[in-house]
């Protein structure tokens, strides 16, 4: 098969090749997913591809970089509390809010510094400029004004919502920050079809955006985002009732 | 397969049981790899422990690893990245950064590790050389994306380049390395170096 590339079979290994680097968008990455449970050939470029990553992965290593002793963190793992896992996506996205302020977009200097290490290769293509760092929901917002795959969507001025991707994060202008017995629940409305609830929120800040909650449908698939009260406790299956819409932009 | 890898699988045969000792044995082979990829795509200790420990949890709880699609430390690795990725994006930030002349030579000064920690076997070195000859342009959207975590659309808008392009160039870079690469076993120095 390394001889024999079929020109109709090239876009899924470009997927693959994508797939294996973690680097598609969602929709791609649902679309390859099920490609691969009925392709070998896929199934075997990709672990090629694979190995090659894990080898790229390889040259991270630092002689200064220790690891923490399965002591410190064998709690965390095997002895879970009552409550659930001692980690969870959740606890680590609300660790990132709290530190997205000042460790600011690392990756720019990751991607940069792997070049510099491992092949002496040229940064030029990768200096960008950059304002000075804000904080909080202005911050946010003026971040996703300068990011091209960040929409910034008002709900009838009473919220915005930062479409950046595949997430999706509110910040409140004007809205009770928390009713007793109800929380906000943020819609992504498609294009066709019914409302699909992204996240649950207990209280809204003006100050900070929410956390992120992930699109369940691509952004472009979007017709617009809403806010609705819903009873605190209950996962709603459609909103209840609405308090701020704003269409999606393109 | 290689004793190394039978080891390993041995090891996650007992995991898969709830043993303790089993876990911590393939902790301490490949944590420390773990641990460094993560530090380096989050450029954030504690939030590259954060991965490690999620990483092992998953683990623990049923890997989904599955041994016909590699070895261990190639799966660990790639979830690894996965998680680390993850994490990198949650961020609320994306301004783009200059990426300060005293942060780059800090980090080039750190170096990599000594050639005797257990992930050697994927002879760094020899993966060093391989994307030294890669054309530049190739170079640029693999690391962008392993290390940089960004998608191939972000990449797209961050160069200049159509998303096509990045797509095509993306595979025909690992398909180079992967033809540079491709005599590497998966096993560990001590056991499966060539003489
Ligand atoms: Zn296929």
């Amino acid at each position: 098969m390394t001889t024999h590339r079929d020109a109709e079979h090239e876009p899924w290994e470009e997927l693959a090749a994508g797939y294996a680097l973690h680097a598609l968008e969602p929709d791609e990455e649902m679309t390859f997913s099920a490609h691969l449970e009925t392709c070998a050939r896929c199934r075997e470029v990709l672990d090629e591809h694979a190995l090659v990553a894990a080898q790229l992965g390889a040259l991270a290593q630092d002689s200064d970089a220790h690891a923490p002793s399965w002591r410190s963190i064998r709690s965390g793992i095997v002895a879970p509390d009552a409550e659930g896992p001692a980690v969870s996506p959740p606890a680590i996205a609300s660790l990132e809010e709290q530190r997205a302020v000042r460790r600011r977009q690392p990756r720019l200097l990751a991607a940069a510094a792997g070049v510099a290490l491992l092949t002496g290769a040229a940064l030029a293509v990768w200096q960008f400029s950059g304002s000075s760092p804000q904080s909080g929901a202005a911050a946010a917002i003026a971040s996703c004004h300068d990011t091209p795959a960040c929409h910034v969507i008002g709900l009838d001025g009473k919220a915005v919502v930062l479409a950046d991707g595949d997430q999706a994060r509110v910040i409140s202008r004007g809205l009770p920050a928390r009713s007793t017995g109800h929380v906000y629940a943020l819609w992504q409305m498609p294009t066709h079809g019914r409302p699909v609830l992204l996240t649950v929120l207990d209280s809204l800040s003006e100050a900070e955006a929410s956390p992120p909650a992930g699109l369940v449908l691509p952004y472009r698939d979007t017709s617009a985002f809403a806010l609705s009260v819903e009873p605190a406790g209950a996962r709603p299956s459609q909103p209840t009732q609405v308090v701020a819409v704003g269409n999606a932009t393109a | 397969m290689k004793p190394a890898a039978l080891e390993d699988a041995a090891l996650l045969a007992r995991v898969a049981e709830g043993d303790e000792a089993a876990i911590e044995s393939i902790y301490e082979r490949y944590g420390g790899a773990c641990f460094a990829l993560a530090r380096r795509i989050l450029n954030d200790t504690q939030l590259a422990e954060d991965v490690v420990q999620q990483v092992f949890l998953a683990m623990w709880q049923g890997s989904g690893y599955d041994s016909r699609r590699g070895a261990v430390s190639t799966w660990l690795l790639s979830v690894t990245h996965h998680k680390a990725v993850d994490a990198v994006r949650r961020e609320g930030t994306r301004r783009k950064r200059l990426a300060g002349e005293q942060a780059l030579l800090e980090i080039a000064a750190a170096g990599p590790g000594p050639d005797d920690e257990v992930w050697a076997h994927l002879r760094a070195q020899r993966t060093r050389d391989a994307l030294r000859v890669l054309p530049a342009e190739q170079r640029e959207v693999v690391l962008l994306a392993y290390y940089g975590g960004y998608t191939q659309r972000e990449i797209a808008d961050l160069t200049g380049l159509p998303l096509g392009t990045v797509k095509s160039r993306t595979l025909t870079a690992l398909r180079r390395l992967r033809e540079q690469l491709g005599g590497i076993s998966e096993t560990r120095p001590e056991e499966g170096r060539p003489a």
